[in-house]
């Protein structure tokens, strides 16, 4: 009797704590409550922090034995011990070890965005590539802080902005880093409102945050059917291992602008997105684990993002000054920092701090378009890097 | 542009080949791994300087492209100025709702902006998140009709 009532005071929850928390979960679940608090009181990225964070607390509470990442250590997957052992974010995580998830939200984001600012304002898409310079600068300086090639493409890759993009590359070439780039990548993203400005207020003049551009022109349905075919053939003909990325994208477009399918815009942008925008928050927030997660390299990565993430801004600005200085005064320099895809934020800041010189000056649909080529830019970045190294 | 992106879509294999040959002695080698684990080996290794030169050249040059095909695209399908006789109708009820910086319904399709010249700055989702910047007397077009801005009068 005594043995069996031992017994199930030895198995319950407070037991198990008690007897196996360690000081590093512990550090762990306070993280995750520091990301929930940004989350949820902050309101930053808030559908992708707080499963984030809260896959993060799950991990790490001891014995819920949910999340064995043992299943996935090696270059496959590990079927038979999945079978035998796998609780429900093994399952989950499936869809990012195997590549599923990043390409269904482009599918979403897709359905989502209005290329027409870009379509209407084509050299803004050099913007979006301009604002890709901070994953390859950061590539350097990971490879410089004695990262592998894999490693440095996947913190690189931190810079674009871009969440699913960002999971991707790492799920590809560095599967290790997982936790700690999609945790550094939606940080960072969410943090958009914070690093930006100061970045365009000190590479810029007042006069050029002043430049009221022009109307943009109306653009025709043909053109906006025409354009996620044409970008999909261009980057497959380019880099064709962008091309789950960007061909998701663009499917997700051609719903949308074809006028045809709209059942199946409103299942990719909103049934499907939130779906599977919980099954990969949750599950990539319990990788992080107290022993996979608390290394010197964590730092070391989210320092890098940092950089990544302030380099591409500048970069971005930097290219909207010449893209002014060519069009003598017609293009508003602080559009270029909108080239990182963390869509729309980044544009709506691009108008926030256009608003603070002129309060009459809009720039929102202009930044949309740089916006959503840094989209298409960041994912030909990844696939730069997976042609590269995969 | 268009010799680099012939080049990278024909021999871009063989460029970050001999990159990496030009840069150092042996095409393998055993990379260093922070994290601890097995690192890979890999056949070849470009080098970061030519990781970052292929790296925005091939981003540029893809963009590129896309960029010159938008400009054909535009030129073969801009929408034309077939309807820019057609006039709307002053609508007082649509007048009431465009306040400076509104955001226009969904179901509204025009805005006619009534004020005394003053500039005022309106949102129409009905044309994407399109962006007027209106005066008396300006136009603007918006699904195939072009509206020109009143001071309240039908015309």
């Amino acid at each position: 009797m005594l043995e069996a009532i031992t017994g199930f005071l030895e198995n319950t929850g407070i037991a198990i704590i008690i007897r196996d928390l360690s000081w590093q979960s512990v550090l762990m679940i306070g993280i995750s409550f520091v990301l929930l608090y940004l989350g949820i009181v902050r309101g930053f990225e808030p559908l992708l922090l707080v499963p984030i964070a809260f896959g993060m607390f799950l991990t790490n509470l001891p014995n819920t034995g949910m999340m064995n990442m043992e299943i996935f250590s090696g270059t496959a997957v590990d079927w038979a011990m999945l079978s035998a052992k796998g609780g429900l974010l093994d399952y989950l995580y499936l869809g990012v070890k195997l590549g599923i998830y990043p390409p269904l939200i482009f599918l979403g984001i897709g359905a989502m965005t209005d290329f027409s600012p870009l379509i209407a304002n084509p050299k803004t898409i050099f913007l979006g590539a301009a604002a890709q310079l901070g994953i390859f600068i950061t590539f350097a300086a990971s490879r410089l802080a004695g990262f592998d090639n894999l490693e440095a493409s996947a913190i690189g890759i931190i810079g674009g902005a871009d969440g699913p993009t960002a999971i991707y590359v790492t799920k590809m070439l560095a599967a290790h880093l997982l936790p700690a780039i999609a945790i550094a990548a939606y940080s960072y993203m969410a943090l958009v409102p914070i690093i930006q400005p100061p970045i365009m207020r000190a590479l810029t003049t007042k006069k050029e945050r002043a430049v009221v551009m022009a109307q943009l022109r109306p653009v025709s349905k043909t053109e906006r059917i025409i354009f996620p075919i044409m970008v999909t053939l261009v980057v497959a003909m380019i880099v064709p291992d962008a091309a789950p990325l960007v061909g998701c994208l663009m499917l997700g477009n051609l719903l949308k602008e074809s006028g045809v399918a709209e059942r199946l815009v409103k299942t990719a942008a909103n049934e499907l997105m939130n779906i599977v925008t919980i099954f990969l928050g949750i599950s990539v927030g319990a990788t992080a684990k107290a022993e996979t997660f608390l290394k010197r390299e964590t730092l070391l990565i989210i320092g890098m993002g940092l950089v990544a993430f302030s380099i591409s801004t500048v970069g971005g600005v930097l290219f909207g000054k010449f893209m002014y200085w060519i069009t003598k005064g017609k293009v508003n320099p602080l559009i270029g920092s909108a080239g990182v895809s963390a869509v729309p934020m980044a544009a709506r800041v691009a108008n926030s701090v256009g608003l603070e010189t002129d309060p009459n000056n809009y720039l929102l649909m202009h930044a949309m378009g740089p916006n959503v080529a840094g989209v298409i830019g960041s994912a030909v970045a990844a696939g730069v890097f997976l042609s590269l190294f995969q | 542009m268009v010799y680099v992106m012939l080049y990278m879509i024909f021999f871009y294999e063989e460029g970050v080949r001999d990159m990496s040959f030009a840069e150092h002695s042996s095409d393998t080698f055993s990379l260093s791994h922070v994290g601890g684990s097995t690192a890979p080996e890999i056949a070849s290794d470009p080098g970061v300087g030519a990781v970052i030169v292929i790296g925005l050249v091939i981003v540029f040059a893809a963009l590129a492209v896309i960029f010159f095909a938008m400009m054909v695209m535009e030129r073969i399908f801009r929408p034309g100025s077939k309807a820019a006789s057609v006039r709307a109708p002053f609508d007082g009820r649509i007048e009431c709702i465009a306040a400076k910086g509104a955001v226009v319904p969904d179901e509204v399709v025009a805005v006619v902006c009534t004020t005394n010249g003053e500039r005022m700055e309106l949102l129409s989702p009905a044309a994407g998140i399109i962006r007027f910047l209106l005066h008396e007397g300006d136009s603007f077009q918006s699904k195939d009709v072009l509206f020109t801005v009143g001071r309240g009068e039908s015309k």
